[in-house]
């Protein structure tokens, strides 16, 4: 029992050291780290997963089946907006620098949009011609907003302006999968 | 469907008990906004004996709105409504997740489905589920004129389902004209509250 316990955390520890970069990244943006960056808890916090996301896909089987088969390859969305002027000291650098790592890790740069009052990054994290994930990072600072989105899940790249219209990312609306 | 409501209604007020939980609510945000001054109201309980009185007038109805209140009854197993006044401004962005809720969170294998702070209105929505069925759902509302509370219990599936097909669903980038949580507070759990309770 105690070689069987301990090849089990053999195999584990070996399984965290070998899994891709993906899986670290989206711990990355997770609520906790997120919200170590900021003093004051999120605006708007939104987890979709499990049965809900399941519930999403079914509420939307009859009328856009094609929108439902997309979900049914998602495993969870996740939003997170804080008020920018809440961020702790150097947190602004430190989100910039998170977001960079994304690219250094191998993920592919879809939108970065470096304005005056406006940062927005979004990444995807592909293998061959599927997408098994997307991360927006927004710092709005006209609007004082920073926001988080993870697609966690197989997306279609034709269907990615699809998700933009859907879920709202205006980034994404005219991206066509080319 | 005006007679069945009615009907619910009495049937609702004679056997509702007060709901403890809520209260504890509704008590953990009049500490944290003082100025918001929450006043009167309820916070009453619905549980096996009522509903299925519900269910019995819903049955009888011959349209189409009771046979739905019908359906959506049928997996219910426990309703807990509250509704208080807010009579002073307060600052949504400062109120802390209530204490019942962050316990549920934290210890009791519960879910946050959402969460929205506007300025003057803040919405939680929390959720525990068994074996892929959403079996309680808890949402909380705290708006500029009003603070309504409710917690369903059961087979909350096809409740669920029912109010994200209500309308288009938006998952906020962020949008300006709804959500998910949203929708779900505004269109199921508040339409019932507004139906069922004066």
């Amino acid at each position: 029992m105690r070689l069987h316990l301990r090849s089990f955390t053999l195999c584990g520890l070996l399984a965290l050291l070998l899994a891709p970069g993906a899986l670290a990244q989206r711990n990355a943006l997770s609520p906790s780290n997120l919200d170590a960056l900021f003093t004051d808890e999120a605006r708007v916090e939104v987890n979709l997963r499990g049965t809900i996301l399941r519930l999403v896909a079914e509420a939307s089987r009859e009328n856009e089946p094609e929108f439902a088969a997309m979900v049914d390859d998602l495993h969870g969305i996740y939003v997170r907006q804080y008020t920018l002027s809440s961020a702790r000291s150097g947190a602004t650098g430190q989100i910039r620098e998170l977001a960079r790592t994304f690219e250094r890790d191998g993920w592919e740069t879809l939108v970065r949009v470096r304005e005056d009052d406006e940062d927005v990054f979004i990444y995807v994290d592909t293998a061959g011609d599927v997408i098994n994930g997307l991360v927006v990072v927004s710092l709005d600072h006209e609007e004082n907003e920073a926001t988080f989105v993870t697609i966690d899940g197989r997306i279609d790249p034709a269907q990615i302006g699809r998700l933009g219209s859907r879920f709202n990312v205006p980034a994404l609306e005219d991206y066509n999968g080319g | 469907m005006r007679r069945t409501l009615l009907l619910l209604l009495v049937v609702f007020w004679a056997s509702g008990c007060t709901s403890f939980q809520l209260t504890r609510v509704r008590n953990d945000l009049a500490r944290q906004a003082p100025e918001a001054r929450i006043g009167d109201g309820y916070a009453i309980s619905f549980g096996s004996i009522s509903l299925g009185l519900a269910r019995w007038i819903t049955g009888m109805s011959d349209d189409e709105d009771g046979a739905i209140a019908n359906a959506m009854l049928s997996e219910v197993r426990r309703v807990q409504l509250g509704r208080f006044t807010i009579n002073g401004a307060f600052d949504a962005y400062n109120l802390r997740t209530p204490g019942p809720l962050q316990h549920h969170l934290e210890r009791d294998d519960w879910f946050h489905l959402a969460t929205i702070r506007e300025e003057s209105e803040a919405v939680w929505v929390v959720y525990k589920e068994d074996d892929g069925i959403v079996v309680d759902l808890l949402v909380v509302v705290m708006g500029e004129e009003e603070l309504v509370l409710a917690k369903i219990s059961g087979d909350l599936n096809g409740v669920v389902a029912a109010a994200l097909s209500q309308r288009d669903i938006e998952i906020p980038f962020i949008v300006d004209d709804g959500s998910v949580a949203e929708n779900l507070a505004d269109d199921a759990m508040l339409e019932a509250v507004r139906e069922f309770i004066p």
